[in-house]
Formats: structure tokens, sequence, C-alpha cells
């Protein structure tokens, strides 16, 4: 009797405010949301400039436009039966749009809504994971293994989606010159034990980071990935911890019943503070659990 | 006596000595934190002049948990004790969506007080959970009340093994605060007994409710509903809730 699979999917969200926020009076800046629509789900953070306006709000509105970017672009792929892909470029020209409107409604500046954008769109036919910003991206295999992308701007200068409004030109001043490496992408894939098997670092072009860096999860990577979460750089920023320590921590989950990343990630800063400070900047993460459910030919299922 | 609920939805977990208890399986809870509550009710021959009170005290009390704000965080165990029929477990830690208090058994008075033993199965029972909601990342508090005529009289565990759970308990390795609670009713002859027992065991309270009344025990129901929504709320912040009041 063969077998045979259907993924299933879901997902969860946490955010937390970091210790210099709290301290200074300052709101949490980072957002997460996540959610399932129509056999997808969705992951999405984001995380507000320290130095721009109301970005606490701005992160808010870039997250939520996201996942109705998100949601519009699954609803259009489905009535096209194939017609229309997974593309992140899509969804970010369609999250544009929303953005624009909801901002002029509310009244708000461009500077509320500097805030980076990384986000996960799944279906069990596969992904894609989109970085707008900084940020780190983590895949948890089913062998254990764990994959971490992180992406750094120099300078702190991460690029922020709301600059495409009127801003670009001089974000790339400040970066120096179209083309010059200004970000860098390290990548690293972790043992079960949590060692490093291997990694590399790469420079990357502006224009490359302007555009938004794009990861494709293919179908047939499906049934061995298990998670995959967007973090915000305040996983980089935990006292005491090392970055990717945190991450893999952040990764190992105990179950994956309802709010399994909150549960997850609520322990693991606790046990972070233990250590020292836990996390100096806000931290978020929004997570995809793919359930690779194995069914036999003779199972029923609604 | 029937146990309540989907079997299939909870696991037994052996405490040892005979006792043990269900509770719901683990992977399928999913919010990320919970109170766990123990409400162990005396079902001894000396409680036959007020059973049906007593029944109506305990549904008034876990239908008003219902009414919480935190009563989607809230694993409710209900245990009968009398050495009839030992520790009676009415139904192990569930949520109480999916308790329907008006479906428990009528009590059925009679035997003498196995009340050490209701209150070793009732904190060893959420030590074990705890530690193992605990171990899968959940936030966890607890909270246990036993409602008696009487002092003890017939039980297979002693005060010292109460005294230990409660010390494990409190130690806030297994959970992060409990609140236990003795409260009496008709229980005049034996309070400095149960004075006693609340001091060697470490209880947190004895809270002598005087004698029965139907107005009384609506109070008592009250005060337990309250009681666990005052320790749900502390769930979180280290230490078990404040505002409990000793008298009812």
């Amino acid at each position: 009797m063969d077998e045979i699979n259907r993924g299933e999917l879901s997902a969860d969200h946490y955010f937390h405010i970091g210790q210099a926020h709290l301290v200074s009076g300052k709101p949490c800046q980072d957002y997460a949301i996540s959610g399932l629509h129509m056999g997808a789900a969705y992951a999405v953070i984001a995380d507000g400039c320290s130095t721009g306006g109301n970005t606490d709000v701005g992160a808010r509105i870039i997250a939520l436009s996201t996942a109705q970017a998100i949601r519009e672009h699954h609803i259009l792929m489905l009535a096209s039966q194939g017609g229309v892909t997974m593309g992140a470029q899509e969804i970010n020209e369609r999250q544009k749009g929303v953005l624009s409107v909801t901002r002029k409604l509310l009244g708000l500046e461009q500077s509320d809504m500097l805030a980076t954008c990384l986000y996960v769109y799944m279906t069990p036919r596969g992904g894609v994971i989109n970085i707008r910003g900084d940020g780190v991206v983590a895949l948890k295999y089913r062998t254990g293994d764990i994959k971490v992308f992180r992406m750094e701007w120099g300078n702190n200068m991460p690029f922020y989606p709301a600059y495409e409004e009127s801003q670009l030109s001089s974000f790339i001043a400040a970066h120096g010159a179209n083309n010059e490496p200004s970000l860098r992408l390290e990548c690293n894939i972790y043992n079960p034990d949590g060692t490093l098997r291997k990694g590399y670092c790469r420079e990357l072009s502006l224009d490359s980071g302007i555009a938004g860096n794009t990861l494709s999860i293919p179908e047939k990577e499906m049934d061995q990935l298990e998670f995959v979460a967007v973090f915000s750089d305040g996983v980089t920023q935990i006292d005491a911890v090392e970055w990717s320590k945190a991450v893999q921590s952040f990764m190992r989950f105990k179950n994956t019943t309802g709010e399994f990343a909150k549960r997850r990630m609520i322990r693991g800063i606790k046990d972070f503070q233990k250590m020292g400070k836990g996390p100096i900047d806000d931290i978020a993460y929004a997570v995809v659990y793919n359930n690779q459910i194995q069914l036999r030919e003779d199972t029923t299922y609604g | 006596m029937p146990r309540l609920g989907t079997q299939s939805d909870m696991q037994t977990h052996a405490l040892g000595g005979n006792f043990n208890f269900q509770g719901a399986r683990i992977d399928n809870l999913g919010a990320t934190e919970y109170t766990l509550v123990t409400i162990a009710v005396d079902t001894t021959g000396s409680v036959s002049g007020f059973a049906s009170e007593l029944d109506m005290m305990l549904a008034t009390a876990v239908e008003a948990c219902k009414k919480s704000p935190r009563s989607d965080n809230l694993l409710v165990r209900v245990i009968f004790f009398s050495s009839m029929r030992g520790v009676d477990e009415i139904h192990g830690f569930k949520p109480l969506a999916e308790i329907d208090p008006q479906a428990y058994p009528k009590i059925n008075p009679g035997g003498a007080t196995p009340l050490y033993d209701a209150c070793f199965s009732g904190i060893a029972a959420m030590n074990l959970y705890g530690k193992q909601l605990t171990d899968q990342d959940f936030g966890v508090n607890a909270i246990f009340i036993a409602v008696t005529d009487g002092a003890n009289n017939d039980s297979k565990t002693s005060v010292s093994m109460v005294a230990q759970e409660i010390k494990k308990a409190v130690s806030g390795e297994l959970v992060e605060s409990l609140v236990s609670l003795l409260i009496g009713i008709n229980a005049s002859g034996c309070a400095s007994e149960l004075q006693s027992f609340k001091n060697d065991a470490g209880l947190d309270s004895y809270i002598d409710a005087g004698d029965v009344t139907k107005g009384k025990l609506a109070k008592i129901a009250g005060f337990i509903s309250q009681s666990i929504s005052s320790q749900s709320q502390a769930l979180g912040t280290g230490g078990p809730s404040q505002h409990i009041s000793a008298t009812i």
C-alpha cells in the first residue's frame, strides 16, 4: 500500500519589548502576525526604526498590510489555477498599495512607517520567504538540522520598504553609491546537536537589498521542512547569548498545538534572563509549522 | 462511579500507592499558560444532611469559573473523598469548556474521612502534571481547595507526605506557585484538628465557614471561583495570588 502525503500548516507569532525600550519608556517597535488563509499559512514580522517617528504604529501597519497582500495574492493564485505563481514581487507591490493608502488615511508621516519586513508565505505546494531590511530567517528540517540566514546592513542602516515612496535616492546616497557592498548575508547550517556543520558569508549589492531578498521553498522540499521562522534583528541582541544559539533555542519547539511559538519564546526569554538582561532590543518572530501527515491510501480523511 | 469526559482526550498518570489521576493530553493544549485547579469535596456519611447543597455548591463554583476572564486558562480536576470509595476522581484536569457541572454525579454520602489522601492526591497530581506542562514550555500555577466537615480519620497517607508535596510545589520548580485552602463546613467540633493539619502540612489557609446554610454554601461557591480566578490572574508574576480572603 503506497503512502500519500497531505500537508497541514499552522502558524503562530510573538513579539516582546527589549530592555532598552522598557527602561527608556519607549513602546515595543517590533510586531508580528501570522495566520491561515484558504490552505495557505503566512507569518510576518516588522521591526520599526528606533530613530524614526511612531514606528510602533508603522511596524504594525507594514506587517498587517503585508498579511493582507499575501491573502489577496493567494486568492488570486487559487482563482488563476496555476496562471499566477507565488511571487514575492507581486505581493510586495500589492502591499505597497495597501500601505500607501493606509498611511494617508491615518495621517501618518513617512518617518512613522520606517520598519523592516520579513515574511513567509507557504502552501502545501511550496512557499516563499521575503526579506526587506535586516533580520534572520530559520528553517528547521525533520532531521533536526537548522539552516539560518542572517541579513545585516552596513552602518546599521537597513533598507525600509517605506523608502520606496520618496526617499530611495537619499537612502542610496547614504550608503555611498549604488552597487557598493552594503549588505552582508550569513548562512549557517547547524546539526541537531547545535554544532555548526557549515557556513558562509556573502556581500550583496545595494540593489539586491532594495529589491528584497527572496528564498523559494520548492514543493519537493516540503516533506523535509518542519518549521520556517522569520525573526527581527532583536534575536541577535540578547544579553550574554550568542545570536545563533538564541535562534536555535527558539526553533526547538516542545509541541506544536495552538500558541506554540509564543510558548517557546516566552520560556526562551525567561531562560535567557537567568543569564543576563534578556533581549536588549525588541524581538519578534513568526513561524509556520508544516505538519506533513503521512496517510495511507486506505485511510479516510475529511 | 462513571468518569466524565471523552477518555481519548485524557491521559492517565500514576502517583504511586494506588493513586492516579487523569489530565488532558498535553499535545491537545493550545494556550501559553494554565492554572491547575483541584476541588476536593468530602462525601463522608456526615454530609448526608446537606449532600444536595454540596452538589449545588460544587456545580455553582465550577460554573462560575466559566465566567472568569481566565476561563480559557483553567484546567480543572474534581475529586470526592470518603473511605467508601477512597479518592474518587469525577474528572481529571480538563479545560472548562469540556466540563458540564450539571452532569456531575450526585454525592452519595457514606464512610469515614480520608482527608490526607484527598490532599495528597490533589497536590501530588498538580505537581506531576504541572511539571509535565512546565517541561513543555507552558506557564503553570495551581490552586487546591478541599471542603470538609471533619478531620482525617481514615487515610493511607500521612501529614508529612502531604507536607512534602506542598514543599515540592512551593519550591517553584514544578509549578510557579501553589495556593492551598482547607474549608471547614459544619466543622466547629474539629476546627482545632483541621487547624493543626493546616499548620503541619503547610497549607496556606484553614477557613472555618461555620454551620451549613444554603446561603453559606452559595458563599463558599463564590469564594472558590473567586480564589481560582485570582490565582490564575497571578500567573506570570512569579508568586501566588495575594487577594484570597481568609474568611467566608
